[in-house]
């Protein structure tokens, strides 16, 4: 799984390929901006709502019931969701705008050499565990 | 290339997961890959479940605090064909 961000964003864009290396979608993760962690890595909000787009720019929502159950139960606040929506149906609406201004990463579906990774160390993530 | 990693909190500051990645962008981009078999850290329900075999009408009744604190610690399946296979705890599938 191959990721863009830009830390300021309230999007994050995954890219999936085949196994062949072919990009079989972008996948438009919804979230708060990013912030850094103290170490090395990023912390964030999932804001359940997602956006495919397919290699042809077609779209299709995912978890908008997600969303729904989350801003019902008051697990999501409605401020921080008007926030995002604006721009998620922005993308929705023209998802060639969109990726026009996207960094084109297609041709990266994961080299061999990338080992996989372990767990970031315990100080980063263990605090939160509550 | 650097270790980096995302990890999403819950409203309430709770974990819900941990993704690592090697970040192979620069500045102000981040650009990260996260290869097939790192592992990955997600909450999970009190008897280790994917919480979203949990129904949604329950899944986020009463708030995150009444979720477990639970969390299963997982690996990166093959993804293929636009899907993470089935059983994988990640978010984006």
């Amino acid at each position: 799984m191959f990721r863009l961000f830009q830390p300021d964003e309230w999007y994050q864009v995954l890219h999936f390929f085949t196994p062949e290396g072919e990009l079989s979608q972008w996948y438009v993760d919804f979230e708060t901006p990013k912030a850094p962690d103290g170490y090395g890595g990023w912390t964030t909000c999932d804001l359940e709502i997602d956006l495919i787009i397919s290699p042809e720019g077609m779209t299709r929502w995912k978890d908008e019931d997600e969303l729904d159950a989350a801003l019902r139960s008051g697990n999501l606040d409605q401020d921080v969701v008007d926030q995002v929506l604006p721009i998620a149906r922005t993308i929705h609406s023209d998802p060639h705008a969109f990726l026009s201004r996207l960094p084109d990463w297609r041709d990266f579906p994961g080299p061999h050499e990338f080992e996989p990774l372990p767990l970031p160390p315990a100080a980063a993530w263990l605090p939160l565990m509550r | 290339m650097t270790e980096s990693h995302v990890t999403y909190l819950y409203p309430s500051g709770h974990l819900q997961a941990v993704v690592p990645f090697w970040s192979v962008g620069a500045a102000d981009l981040v650009a990260g890959w996260t290869p097939h078999g790192t592992e990955i850290m997600y909450w999970a329900t009190a008897d280790g479940q994917d919480p979203r075999s949990v129904p949604l009408d329950r899944r986020f009744k009463g708030g995150p605090d009444q979720r477990s604190a639970n969390v299963a610690g997982h690996h990166v399946p093959s993804v293929s064909a636009g899907r993470v296979v089935p059983g994988a705890p990640l978010l984006h599938s």
